[in-house]
């Protein structure tokens, strides 16, 4: 088997999964608002991303069966609703962002108004979800997302509005009188935008796509801690920037353009031009992300034939759980018509699920008739186990906050 | 049983949050909102005069700027929390003044960009203050 292929899937699914519209907004706003005081979640979420992407690639290659198969075998029908209605709310909710990011990317090179590309973005996702082959889709939004380097590459061109003040924000936020429960907000969002449910059952379909198998372990292990590395350093990137351009302007982020005003900063109208590119490109490497993840769950748990490679004549239902999906979201970026907001209610509502998506993994990894020989040690439990508190401590607190901070 | 002792213990967090300044008055954070906002157009406005961005780029970020001020002078006079009703009002038309700047902004020659940056900045400037207390 092609090497490459594996470590383009964990790129993949860090350029659609890790930056999409909710981490490009909970990252910008945070960098608004509190400077690098936020950069601490990034961290902690990509850890904890890093430990579930490789386990369940590391499952979907040992045992043959992606995520949702195997809890729905190893679990019943019954339990597997519960992480199934979760991931469908929260998900609708991302996948609506993600067609407003892209036509909102769209939009910005064009100066059309977003709400009229809406169609247009759906069209785009559909048209790659139904008929692109997985390596097209792989391929394709990669390529395309490594342009959102340009937030990394803009730190040294903008590191003359920086100032110590700024840099010690990194170990001391600043955070003003009534804004603690905005920044625990954030904090919050930010971690259920990072640690997304639909990745890991991505990956590990994925993984079924192109035949893992164990001889693939160590590159899964490469590509997830690379892919994860590559979204993480765009997100500290994006966080940088923000609070150099944003915050001492006054902008709290209201809305996606805003954010490319950061890339204009540093590159004058290629800026723009950039941020475009990387908004078109990473929301719809997402939203194919999101739409497929939801295609191969319900698909998987019915037991009905999925697969991207196959044609949908093939593949019937599986393809008109991705189309009737899409135009449920297509529905929510049209009635909530903002996707920044959809973007930082679909983060609250992964948050508000986390435990129920994740608690399986404990399971599954330390069962022999799935993970085999290649279970959990003792290491990997405990990261696993503490991703769980983290999950479950960020479900607690993401409702609460999101009333008490009026979203951010 | 367990279910309303969870209840109890979020608006024990809530009152706890709201008592010691964990939170801003609904005022105080539509003000922080809006004045995020008009700061945007302003920084718009004037990296299209500066050449930083393009046409397309301004516009659309307006189009979407002023389509998210929608009801924002209603919502300073309605929101609790306000300084006193003078305020909100002052507050409310300085943001109706702002907001034919950010719906027509000066994108094309032969008109006061500088001038509808300053504006935006200033309205901004007096929310933040009014936000912070």
């Amino acid at each position: 088997m092609n090497k490459v292929a594996p470590i383009l899937l964990g790129i993949l699914t860090a350029t659609g999964g890790y930056l999409d519209a909710g981490t490009i907004s909970t990252s910008s706003s945070a960098g608004a608002s509190f400077g690098l005081g936020l950069l601490w979640p990034v961290l902690l979420g990509t850890a904890a991303v890093v430990v579930l992407i490789e386990s369940a690639g590391r499952l979907a290659a040992v045992s043959g069966k992606p995520y949702a198969a195997a809890i729905r075998e190893r679990f019943g029908f019954s339990f597997w609703l519960l992480p199934l209605t979760a991931d469908l709310i929260a998900s609708a909710l991302l996948l609506g962002a993600d067609l407003g990011g892209v036509a909102t990317g769209i939009g910005l090179l064009i100066g059309h108004d977003w709400r009229v590309l809406l169609p247009v973005a759906f069209l785009v996702v559909w048209a790659f979800a139904w008929r692109a082959p997985f390596g097209l889709i792989e391929n394709g939004p990669s390529l395309l997302g490594l342009v959102a380097l340009s937030f990394v590459v803009a730190i040294p061109v903008l590191a003359d509005r920086g100032s110590p003040e700024l840099l010690d924000t990194f170990v001391k936020p600043r955070i003003g009188q009534g804004e603690l429960a905005s920044y625990l907000f954030l904090v919050a969002a930010m971690l259920g935008a990072t640690i997304q449910p639909y990745l890991v059952t991505f990956y590990s379909s994925g993984a079924r796509e192109e035949r893992w198998t164990r001889r693939t372990l160590v590159t899964n292990r490469v590509a997830s801690v690379l892919g994860m590395g590559f979204g993480m350093t765009t997100s500290i990137g994006l966080v940088a920037v923000c609070a150099l351009v944003l915050g001492p302007a006054g902008v709290k982020v209201g809305s996606l353009p805003e954010i490319g005003l950061t890339l204009a900063a540093a590159f004058g109208q290629v800026g723009g031009i950039l941020f475009a590119i990387v908004l078109v490109a990473c929301c719809l490497g997402a939203g194919l992300e999101v739409v497929l993840a939801i295609g191969y769950e319900v698909s998987q748990g019915f037991g009905w034939e999925w697969g991207e490679e196959k044609p949908p004549v093939e593949a019937p239902r599986f393809n008109l759980v991705l189309t009737v999906f899409l135009v449920v979201a297509l529905g929510l970026a049209f009635l909530v018509g903002d996707p920044l907001q959809l973007a930082l209610l679909g983060s609250v509502a992964v948050a508000l699920f986390l435990p129920l998506s994740l608690a399986p993994f404990l399971v599954l990894m330390n069962d022999p008739d799935y993970a085999r020989e290649e279970r959990n040690g003792m290491l990997m439990n405990v990261a696993t186990g503490g991703v769980l508190v983290l999950a479950f401590a960020v479900a607690v607190v993401s409702v609460p906050l999101l009333f008490l901070s009026g979203g951010g | 049983m367990r279910g309303r002792s969870a209840v109890r213990l979020v608006a024990l967090c809530a009152l706890v949050a709201g008592c010691s300044g964990a939170t801003k008055t609904p005022f105080a954070r539509a003000a922080d909102t809006i004045a995020g906002e008009l700061s945007a157009a302003a920084l718009t406005i004037d990296d299209h005069r500066s050449g930083s961005v393009t046409r397309e780029y301004a516009a659309a970020t307006l189009g979407v700027i002023a389509s998210q001020l929608d009801g924002a002078p209603d919502e300073l006079r309605s929101a609790e929390g306000a300084p006193d009703s003078d305020a909100a009002e002052r507050s409310a038309s300085g943001v109706e003044g702002a907001l034919a700047a950010v719906r027509s902004p000066c994108l094309d020659d032969g008109c006061d960009a500088t001038g509808q940056v300053l504006r935006l900045r200033a309205v901004a400037e007096s929310l933040t203050r009014l936000a912070d207390g």
